[in-house]
């Protein structure tokens, strides 16, 4: 009992401090904010018109918001991956191992500020799409479950950049390392339709988890059918629960 | 020696990375309450036998104890008695010294962090600077907060990885004023350090490791014949000289470089024995002289020449 009232005031100081250092690095904040944001507008208004023909659906806007958002907190993923191996190359890693608390607490602390950036995209991202003409017959309680869904998706990205942080030998090579998460909604039908790839493609981009997150979040926001909410829940569970296991012994390991 | 006035013990020690062993057995023990200091050059491994002990790092062989705890089979309780001091300053740079200080302190399950940061940062002289960020600091105050930091859960040992490497002479001075201040608390202290002088000044045993072993251990006073007290660098105008110089001082601990036409000199420090130097040079071409601070080398360079010398 104890043990689990401390772990709990640990997590409560952890996140204490990536709320602090969300504060005082407001620019690395803003380009959180800004990318998906000139994502948005590229998708729009460089590839809206010839998309929006081809689709047959003149609002290649409604039909990539769900895309957008995946592909921002994948962008975002990097971020948390150099915050990670930053802490360790500054030795802060190596003094709180050396310490007796609940070790991989200090993951949440990074999660935590990662959930804010995320969340600010989110809230970016879907405002401007909103002025910008973006109209969903979803409704709330549709809206309520994507939004849960796509920060589960966040908090799985967050996982695996936790680890890449972990693994990286310094901050530079960890923010390639989270790089290539920045892609994986390409290889679903969130930018065109899986139909219109070449057919080795298309097995690859039908099975991966992040076409089932895609393909929940676009039907519940533009009420599609042939999804399923629990199998992209379990799908960011899954590899949200595997990458913090990972990132847990990475951090409390001893070295050979 | 009793079992429980042993803080740190250390015995056949050995570590490889990959196929180069960097320890190849290393002894020591050391009593609650002292300081000891561990010398070695760059690379000796002294950052390799702290990270052992302070259960980072498993080793090949040997055991490693920190109060009677295993290092490496009971790390968790062996981690309540210590606190490591890194050989780079472990901070948060975003945050305050002060918020840093509560932040450990809350992660240590402190009675009371703020207080205890207050405290902290009126003996480390950083009351002042208690709201700045520390990515304000200068390299001294980041390191007093480092270790400020180190002492919050009142450790009974604290390891300092190199404290004054990269200081300059007058934070150098402040830092050994630190470590003298600590002894005081009844700490034990295990330090090391590349300079003789800093052993000297703040070890109550001073092992020196070469090559994988602890090659020599002893009391400041025990050493006292090792211990260089700076060495005397000549630079000379023509190879002649240099060589007639060297001819004079035989039978002293001498380097020469030929290309540079220089001539280092280790001496006790004391002005007899530069002036006898001096003296016996005064007909020679020399340009300019200096004196530099003993480092492990010259340490070495005495062993070796003793032991010619016998
Ligand atoms: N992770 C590692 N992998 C391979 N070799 C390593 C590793 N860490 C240290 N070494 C090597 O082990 C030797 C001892 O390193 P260590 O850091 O313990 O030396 P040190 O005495 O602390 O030196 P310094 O005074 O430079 O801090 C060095 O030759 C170093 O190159
Ligand atoms: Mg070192």
């Amino acid at each position: 009992m104890k043990r689990f009232a401390y772990a709990i005031g640990d997590c409560l100081v952890l996140s204490g401090r990536g709320a602090k250092h969300i504060m005082r690095r407001i620019d690395t904040l803003i380009t959180s904010a800004i990318l998906p944001i000139i994502f948005l507008l590229l998708f729009k208004y460089l590839f809206g018109g010839a998309m929006g023909i081809a689709l047959g659906d003149e609002s290649y806007l409604n039909y990539v918001l769900p895309g957008i958002l995946l592909m921002s907190f994948g962008f975002l993923a990097s971020t948390t991956a150099t915050a990670v191996n930053d802490d360790m190359a500054k030795g802060l890693v190596a003094r709180l191992r050396s310490m007796p608390v609940a070790r991989p607490v200090f993951i949440v602390g990074h999660i935590f500020a990662s959930l804010i950036r995320n969340s600010l995209a989110l809230i970016c991202v879907v405002g401007l799409a909103l002025a910008l003409g973006y109209r969903s017959p979803a409704t709330f309680t549709a809206w309520l479950c994507a939004i849960v869904i796509l920060l589960l998706f966040a908090l799985a990205m967050t996982s695996i950049a936790v680890v890449m942080g972990f693994a990286a030998s310094s901050p530079d090579a960890a923010s390639a390392y989270g790089m290539p998460l920045m892609f994986l909604p390409y290889f679903t039908g969130a930018f065109v339709p899986i139909e219109t790839m070449p057919q080795a493609l298309q097995v690859f981009c039908a099975r991966q988890p992040v076409n089932t997150v895609w393909k929940a979040i676009s039907g519940l926001t533009l009420g599609g059918e042939g999804y399923s909410i629990w199998a992209a829940i379990a799908w960011c569970a899954v590899i949200t629960i595997i990458f913090l296991i990972i990132g847990g012994l990475l951090f409390s390991r001893t070295e050979n | 020696m009793n079992e429980r006035e042993i803080a740190v013990s250390v015995r056949g020690l050995t570590k490889n990375y990959g196929k180069s062993q960097v320890l190849k057995g290393v002894d020591f023990e050391i009593p609650k309450g002292s300081v000891f200091c561990l010398l070695g050059s760059n690379g000796a491994g002294k950052t390799t036998i702290i990270h052992i002990l302070t259960t980072r790092l498993k080793p090949n062989a040997g055991e490693a104890r920190i109060c009677g705890y295993d290092a490496v089979k009971q790390p968790a309780k062996a981690r309540r008695h210590f606190s490591l001091t890194g050989q780079y300053a472990a901070v948060d740079e975003l945050l305050t010294a002060r918020e840093n200080l509560i932040m450990i302190g809350r992660l240590f399950h402190i009675q009371n962090p703020k207080q205890k940061a207050d405290e902290l940062l009126r003996r480390f002289g950083l009351t002042a600077d208690a709201h700045k960020a520390v990515s304000a600091y200068s390299g001294g105050m980041r390191r007093r907060l480092d270790i400020a930091m180190s002492l919050t859960a009142d450790p009974e040992i604290i390891f300092l990885d190199e404290p004054t490497t990269g200081l300059d002479p007058q934070n150098r001075l402040e830092m050994w004023q630190i470590v003298r201040e600590l002894t005081k608390s009844g700490i034990t202290i295990f330090l090391t350090t590349q300079y003789l002088d800093e052993a000297e000044r703040l070890a109550d045993t001073i092992a020196i490791l070469n090559d994988g072993k602890i090659v020599k251990q002893g009391t400041p006073e025990g050493l006292k014949s090792l211990i260089v007290g700076s060495s005397l660098v000549l630079y000379f105008e023509t190879a002649a000289d240099l060589a007639k110089a060297k001819e004079r001082l035989d039978g002293s601990s001498l380097s020469a470089d030929n290309d540079a036409l220089t001539l280092s000199i280790t001496t006790d420090g004391r002005m007899k024995a530069v002036a006898e130097i001096i003296d016996r040079l005064s007909d020679l071409s020399v340009t300019q002289m200096e004196q530099k601070r003993a480092s492990i080398e010259d340490v070495f360079l005495q062993l070796v020449t003793k032991e010619a010398n016998q």
